[in-house]
């Protein structure tokens, strides 16, 4: 099967491009958050805010 | 959730739209979703005070909600696939299977996974989640650490017209069963998985894209099980490099960012390495792009003038012993 398109969305931003960009630069998108860590989270994503903040009083 | 999948989506209606203009029709489109559990927190609270049997199937809304706002497209068969951290490489083996049934022309596979208290939790009870970096492959590696993703790709039965279509050669799973929370310590399993991959395609790979969480047993297991498969196939300098150091451990959506990561490698022969790795485990073999390995930034071609990088082996590895 063949592979016509892709997109992504992830901690290094909105499309492939930052993706990519973030791989071959060496930079972790990683930051403080978790309980225990880091945690690589989407940007401007209200619900990753809100679900940081629930993960955090949770513990 | 929506939200985040119709900002990808807008990227993707109009190509699918001009595809099918071009094809029949009635072309079939295939609409596969693979997640864990980090989209449905919220049934799984639930879940806690009720009995979950009598909650709707949340990845069915979830479904439902983008059929609804794509129907220009029949979107059939449609479904979710949830197998661990291996669930977009077990979707795409879906997908090639309705197209080997000929049930479909193209198929949309969305993958998505968000970080929240149940899967925090999960990972701290099993103390997997790592206090400082995450280090795949290194000697002091010490656990994963979690991230957000969200994903489209899209796929073809037949060869497009467009010049130098991406080949997604086969996709192969195996499930051992071995535990619940971790591959087999020998490898087996993904030795499994690629044994039957090899027996279906020419396995020939120039790099691998390792799912390589960080945590001892994830990287055990698979330099074990490259050591034992790609030794076999005489290619044991196989340049290894992964994705997670970088974007974090995205579960449901972590094998469909492999796949990305490994088309764009192929188009633009640019590889990356595993930056947070500075010395890989003195136990391990297995020739991986640490921060100290030397890559070059241009597009580099092998001793033949040949591209460097044209076929990619993308591994994943779940809970419940999943191998793909």
């Amino acid at each position: 099967m063949y592979i016509l398109n892709y997109d992504c969305i992830t901690a290094a931003g909105d499309g492939v491009f930052k993706l990519m960009e973030a791989l071959n630069s060496g930079r972790d998108c990683s930051k403080p958050g978790a309980p225990m860590g880091r945690i690589c989270q989407i940007e401007n994503l209200e619900r990753s805010k809100e679900t940081a903040q629930v993960s955090l009083k949770s513990y | 959730m929506t939200k985040l999948w119709k900002n990808l989506a807008l990227g993707f209606e109009n190509d699918i739209h001009e595809l099918l203009q071009q094809q029949t029709p009635k072309s079939r489109v295939a609409l596969v979703f693979s997640s864990t559990k980090g989209v449905i927190e919220d049934t799984i609270w639930k879940a806690t005070k009720n009995n979950i049997r009598e909650l709707e199937d949340p990845f069915q809304c979830v479904i439902d909600d983008f059929c609804e706002e794509h129907p220009n497209f029949s979107w059939e068969p449609r479904c979710n696939v949830s197998n661990a951290c291996a669930s977009a490489h077990v979707a795409c083996e879906y997908i090639q299977t309705l197209f080997a049934q000929d049930r479909a022309d193209f198929a949309v596979l969305i993958s998505a996974d968000l970080v929240g208290p149940f899967v925090t939790k999960g990972f701290a009870s099993l103390k997997i989640i790592s206090p400082t970096s995450n280090r795949p492959f290194s000697a002091d590696r010490d656990g994963l650490q979690l991230g957000e993703a969200a994903s489209m790709v899209l796929f073809a039965r037949k060869r497009p017209s467009r010049p130098a279509p991406i080949r997604l050669s086969r996709v192969a799973s195996h499930t051992e069963g071995t535990s619940i929370t971790r591959p087999s310590m020998n490898g087996d399993g993904l030795v499994s998985a690629l044994t039957q991959l090899s027996s279906q395609t020419q396995v020939s790979p120039d790099l691998v894209i390792a799912h390589g969480t960080g945590t001892h047993f994830n990287d055990l297991a698979e330099e074990l099980a490259f050591q034992n498969f790609l030794t076999n196939i005489s290619r044991e300098r196989i340049p290894i490099t992964n994705t997670k150091w970088c974007i974090g451990h995205t579960l449901g959506a972590s094998g469909s960012i492999d796949l990305i990561a490994a088309c764009e490698i192929l188009r633009t022969q640019r590889v990356f390495r595993i930056q947070n790795t500075q010395v890989v485990d003195p136990k391990f073999r297995m020739n991986y792009l640490t921060a100290r390995s030397e890559i070059t930034n241009s597009p580099s071609r092998n001793q033949n003038g040949q591209k460097q990088f044209r076929q990619i082996l993308v591994t994943s590895l779940g809970f419940g012993g999943v191998d793909a």
